[in-house]
């Protein structure tokens, strides 16, 4: 199991490099520059040129890549141009709100999905079923900024049941989650459902009921703990999507968080800053995958067996 | 005048099946899969259930444990265990029977266990269903249980994976989970089809062993007629839903009446090969189950078929100590 892990990080190095060219380059090919949002109007081209040298983007784009690299392996992510602060300081000062959030919805999605799935496959066929299942393609097709507006308008604005905007104590987080944590619970759901009808028509089944096992018992310790090896590696993919699913969600709510940072730091061109998130919420994708994986092969003898 | 047998309830049968006809709702129409089944078994008795594929057997062995398919549902008779009717327990008595009074051991040990449950839970579950007793009193049950079915190691067995065992061992576990809590009847449905030829021969010697060390009664289902001779002591032949022949294994071996019987017993390798002669293989395909049968079944892919054959169909009639379903060669004749 050990060795399992260890080449999956292995795995990551290359990868990791794949990924921050393509970062790098996105945010460089992308029209606009910080030099833009820093000068004033009227300012003289030889002070553009200086300011230009002072951030090292008058050099070639690949001289560029190769000195913030060498940055970045020493954990440094360099300055913000518009806000002159270590990108790793915010970071660090937009994480924590980010993650709470992120991670809240990614419980949601899970627990609910996971309940969800589970009664609509008990009752198959029934209106239990069908509304699940309604509420399922509702829930996926629903853009999740959109949902916020809608959930804004009704529980904040109507009802008056919760805050409308920001991030003080833990009312205001429930709008947030769950316009995060729908599509989440939507997907969930459809794949623990689906996974427990196939399963569910195994031989190993019937056997079950000619053992005299209750259905209970059926379902919840033998059906459910197979159906949830698919869903745990949906679940994977999700961990990754604690930090870059809630961007917009975060920019509705006035929330602080990566998503708002990234957003801002987009609209300026600040290059180091759009880096420096885009990395990082890459590289929670890719760490969130790998655990999914890891979580899997410890579900499944025969995976265990397989990586050893 | 027809010798139509009538069954009395018996007062050693264990099962009683009378009369059992199922149906199942496909999208071809509604098929007649067993059609007026009736048979006894006694305690201690081991009957063999033997026919071709499709033949109605396997469906016949999941009705007895109420576990039939959705769509398929018997339509008319009764099945007597211990003279309950089965048919007529709820769900959750029949729950209380499976795997207690009733066990089931399945063909393809590879689909039957739970991949990501260990063998020795997976007998324990068994155990723990029925007796109410701790995960820890369960476990070792489990142990002895693999023990008496022959699993050498057993303790350090218990605790490993069904992919970790060979498919003989496999069907082993499959064998001590059905008959964990020495049920008074157990339902074998093709224990051996998975299986080569000497571990099969192992698998039977465990369940002659069973038979005569708890007085469980067997119902042994197989397509290999020569496999059912070699373990039981009586035989029910069925073909396309009916019962045609039914009698015990040496009268049957010796001289079968119902040339379905007969075919069936050239069809098959004995279990000792050197003393297979060429086999010959029935002719034709079973009927379309969707059909109402107008005649006998066999008709079609008889060769000693008269007019009569394919204008009614033979009822089951008494000859001497046997029973058979035919126009040429049974008491009619």
């Amino acid at each position: 199991m050990s060795s399992f892990i260890l080449r999956r990080l292995l795995a990551v190095i290359p990868t990791f490099f794949v990924v921050s060219l393509t970062v790098f380059l996105l945010i460089h090919l992308v029209p606009g520059d910080p030099i833009d949002s820093l000068m004033r109007a009227g300012s003289s081209p030889a002070l553009r040129e200086q300011m230009a040298a002072k951030y090292g983007l008058d050099r070639s784009l690949f001289e560029q890549y190769i000195i913030w690299m060498g940055k970045v392996l020493t954990l440094d992510f360099g300055t913000s141009i518009i806000q002159g602060r270590p990108v790793a300081a915010l970071i660090a000062q937009n994480l924590p709100s980010s993650l709470t959030l992120g991670g809240t919805a990614f419980l949601f999605s899970s627990l609910a999905g996971i309940a969800a799935g589970v009664l609509a496959a008990k009752y198959y066929g029934t209106r239990i079923d069908s509304s699940i299942t309604s509420g399922i393609l509702l829930g996926s097709t629903i853009p999740s900024f959109w949902l916020a507006l809608l959930l804004i308008l009704v529980f904040a604005v109507w009802l008056g049941w919760v805050p409308v905007s920001g991030a003080r104590g833990w009312s205001s987080l429930v709008l947030p989650v769950i316009a995060t944590g729908l599509g989440g619970v939507a997907l969930v759901a459809r794949v623990t459902k689906v996974s427990m009808i196939e399963i569910g028509r195994q031989d190993f089944v019937t056997l079950l009921r000619a053992k005299g096992v209750s259905e209970s018992r059926i379902r919840l310790q033998h059906i459910l703990r197979h159906a949830l090896v698919p869903v745990i590696s949906i679940l994977g993919l999700r961990i990754g999507w604690i930090l870059g699913g809630a961007i917009t969600v975060e920019v509705v709510f006035a929330r602080p968080g990566l998503g708002s940072l990234l957003i801002r730091a987009l609209n300026q061109r600040d290059y180091p800053l759009v880096q420096g998130c885009l990395l990082m919420l890459s590289m929670a994708v890719i760490l969130g995958t790998i655990i999914g994986d890891i979580a899997q092969a410890a579900m499944d003898p025969r995976q265990r067996e397989a990586s050893k | 005048m027809l010798n139509q047998i009538r069954h009395s309830a018996d007062h050693d049968a264990i099962l009683s099946v009378e009369n059992l006809s199922i149906d199942i709702e496909s999208k071809r129409g509604v098929l007649h899969v067993v059609r007026g089944v009736s048979f006894h078994v006694n305690a201690g008795d081991r009957i063999g259930v033997v026919g071709e594929s499709g033949c109605g057997k396997s469906t016949l062995a999941l009705a007895i444990m109420r576990l039939l398919a959705p769509g398929a549902a018997p339509v008319g008779g009764s099945i007597q265990f211990l003279g309950t009717d089965l048919l007529a327990l709820s769900e959750t008595e029949m729950r209380r029977l499976r795997g207690n009074e009733i066990g089931m051991v399945f063909q393809d040990p590879a689909a039957s266990l739970n991949p990501m449950m260990t063998a020795g839970r997976q007998v324990g579950e068994t155990i723990e269903a029925h007796k109410g007793v701790s995960r820890k009193i369960s476990a070792s049950a489990a142990v002895d249980m693999m023990r008496s079915v022959k699993i050498p190691e057993p303790a350090v067995r218990a605790g490993q994976y069904p992919h970790q065992f060979s498919g003989g061992m496999r069907q082993r576990i499959v064998i001590a989970m059905g008959t964990a809590n020495t049920p008074k009847l157990i339902i074998a449905d093709e224990p051996t089809t998975a299986l080569d030829v000497t571990v099969q021969a192992q698998v039977i010697e465990l369940l002659e062993k069973m038979n005569t060390d708890t007085g469980s009664s067997i119902v042994f289902i197989s397509h290999n007629i020569a496999l059912v001779s070699e373990f039981c002591s009586r035989v029910v032949v069925m073909y396309a839903g009916r019962i045609v022949e039914e009698g015990s294994t040496s009268d049957i071996f010796s001289r079968p009446y119902h040339p379905y019987t007969s075919a069936l017993i050239k069809s098959v390798p004995p279990l000792d090969e050197r003393l297979a002669d060429g086999l010959v293989p029935i002719e034709g395909r079973p009927p379309n189950l969707a059909s109402k049968q107008v005649g006998c079944a066999f008709a079609a892919r008889c060769s000693s078929k008269i007019e009569k054959c394919t204008q009614s169909s033979p009822p089951l009639v008494a000859m001497g100590p046997r029973k058979v379903a035919c126009w040429v060669t049974g008491a009619h004749s």
